[in-house]
């Protein structure tokens, strides 16, 4: 009897990271060999990636707030979507005072135009009004990547 | 100190009270994946909670004159709580926009205080 397994690309790749050496072999077989070397700094660059990455449901129109609160709601859930592709899967255990949560910083500037990137920061101990697990990433270089990529959807965060 | 007093009566104890003098509707977050449902609930009564302490002004993000107060918290299982405040003029870091931001230090420590419980289920996620 044959069964047919679906598995979504995120799911393979979580997997892949503690897979036995004969489910890794399979993995490698049905995915490619190419497919577990890219690194998700190579492949995440839109917010479609992130969504393709994450398995998540495309941006909701966020029907359900007030109407001034709706692009708010969608660029967090982007931010949102974002932090978990880069994350890999593994969730932030805000209590954990031995893992550092990285999140951009930036700098406003005083006009959407000059708005940018000014550093990535860490808290383990501490943690501002509004970030926590949800925004927060597991590597430094990372919190610098996704607030250098995705630099208008963090603004759209901050500012809306 | 009139002016401390009035505003102190004005203050929301509850999150409730935060809807009606925001004059917020509560909302269904029902559409959205199971395990974000908390999290974007929490985000909307910290909105709200912001906005009834703020008395209807919304931060100016680009403001450079305007000081933007947040709570800092100590992350913590059994004693999460208020660490202290601080402001931002040019500077913000991710999740800490103008939607949850308050305009002095004392209404920052109020809200974090007060409401702890949603600002800790928003860090938990």
């Amino acid at each position: 009897m044959k069964k047919t397994v679906q598995l979504e690309e995120s799911k393979a790749r979580s997997m892949y990271k503690t897979a036995s050496p004969e489910f890794k072999q399979l993995l490698e077989d049905t995915f490619g060999k190419d497919f577990f070397k890219t690194s998700v700094e190579d492949r995440i660059f839109t917010i479609e990636d992130a969504i393709t990455e994450t398995g998540r449901p495309s941006v909701p129109d966020f029907n359900c707030v007030p109407t001034d609160l709706r692009d708010f709601f969608k660029s967090v859930y982007k931010c949102l979507v974002v932090t978990e592709a880069f994350n890999e899967g593994e969730r932030i255990d805000i209590y954990n005072e031995d893992k550092r949560r990285h999140y951009p910083y930036f700098l406003n500037n005083g006009s959407a135009s000059a708005f940018g990137l000014y550093d990535a920061d860490f808290g383990s101990a501490g943690s501002a009004a509004g970030s926590g697990s949800r925004l927060s990433v597991l590597k430094s270089d990372n919190a610098k990547i996704i607030g250098e990529r995705f630099k208008n959807e963090f603004r759209d965060m901050l500012s809306l | 100190m009139k002016k401390e007093k009035e505003l102190k009566k004005k203050r929301p104890v509850t999150v409730e009270e935060a809807f009606q003098i925001a004059g917020r509707p509560t909302v269904d977050f029902s559409n959205l994946p199971e395990d974000l449902k908390s999290y974007f609930e929490n985000i909307y009564n910290g909105i709200v909670i912001t906005e009834a302490l703020n008395e209807g002004r919304k931060p100016d993000w680009d403001n450079w004159s305007e000081k933007k107060w947040r709570a800092w918290f100590r992350m913590s299982a059994s004693a999460f709580g208020l660490r202290h405040t601080i402001y931002d003029i040019t500077n913000s870091h991710a999740g800490s926009g103008s939607r949850l931001v308050n305009f002095d230090e004392e209404t920052a420590e109020y809200s974090a205080t007060q409401f702890k419980d949603v600002w800790k289920e928003i860090q938990i996620g």
